[in-house]
């Protein structure tokens, strides 16, 4: 599988690539042309200013690290909503280890993360991802309101 | 964003996930099921983002 679309810019999305994705589609990599080297990486356009990361790697039958991030594009780039992650390995700084430390997901503000919350408990890594991605849908429109209210944008878009 | 933007993008984002567990399920193996949340069996609820 290979990637379609073409650069953007981004402004905050340092472990993943920056590749605009058009409205509706969908790009999934399984190959080593990843760029930060996840063995699946998505990104999909939503609806409105919104796009979806998701990226994970698989190893000895276990999801090893994945990462689900909201972006909104603004001012011609795209940043950081919200974040969840998990790092077996922990190699990350800021990196959670879902099996031992449970799901955590960050907020970020003005470009920077702003908070750490608690989700929910320690569980299999593939489980915490799913869980995450249904967080995520669950309280999409109280973070993309918390997002916009921080920033000063209106909700017309 | 309007309401029907947001409900449309969580749509969106369900859609993901659906595919992310087919997904687990053929890197893993077994069913797409084993990978959904909403059949972990846990006590545990998910507490919702306060972030403020």
């Amino acid at each position: 599988m290979c990637w379609t679309a073409p650069l953007l810019p981004s402004t905050d999305t340092p472990i993943l690539d920056d590749r605009e994705v058009p409205p509706g589609a969908t790009q999934t990599v399984t190959e080593d042309n990843t760029p930060r080297d996840y063995d699946r990486l998505y990104q999909r356009a939503l609806a409105g200013p919104l796009q979806i990361r998701v990226g994970l790697d698989v190893s000895g039958g276990e999801v090893t690290r994945f990462l689900v991030q909201l972006e909104y594009r603004r001012g011609g780039s795209w940043d950081t909503v919200v974040r969840y992650d998990h790092d077996a390995e922990g190699s990350a700084e800021s990196s959670h280890d879902v099996t031992e430390e449970g799901l955590h997901i960050d907020i970020y503000r003005d470009g920077e993360k702003h908070v750490t919350e608690y989700v929910v408990g320690p569980r299999p890594a593939g489980i915490a991802l799913d869980t995450a991605e249904d967080h995520l849908a669950q309280n999409l429109e109280r973070f993309v309101e918390r997002y916009e209210r921080w920033h000063d944008i209106r909700k017309s878009r | 964003m309007s309401k029907e933007a947001l409900s449309d993008a969580a749509d969106e984002i369900q859609a993901l996930r659906t595919e992310v567990r087919e997904d687990l399920a053929e890197d893993l193996g077994g069913d797409p099921d084993d990978h959904d949340a909403d059949s972990y069996r846990t006590d545990e609820e998910v507490v919702p983002d306060g972030g403020e």
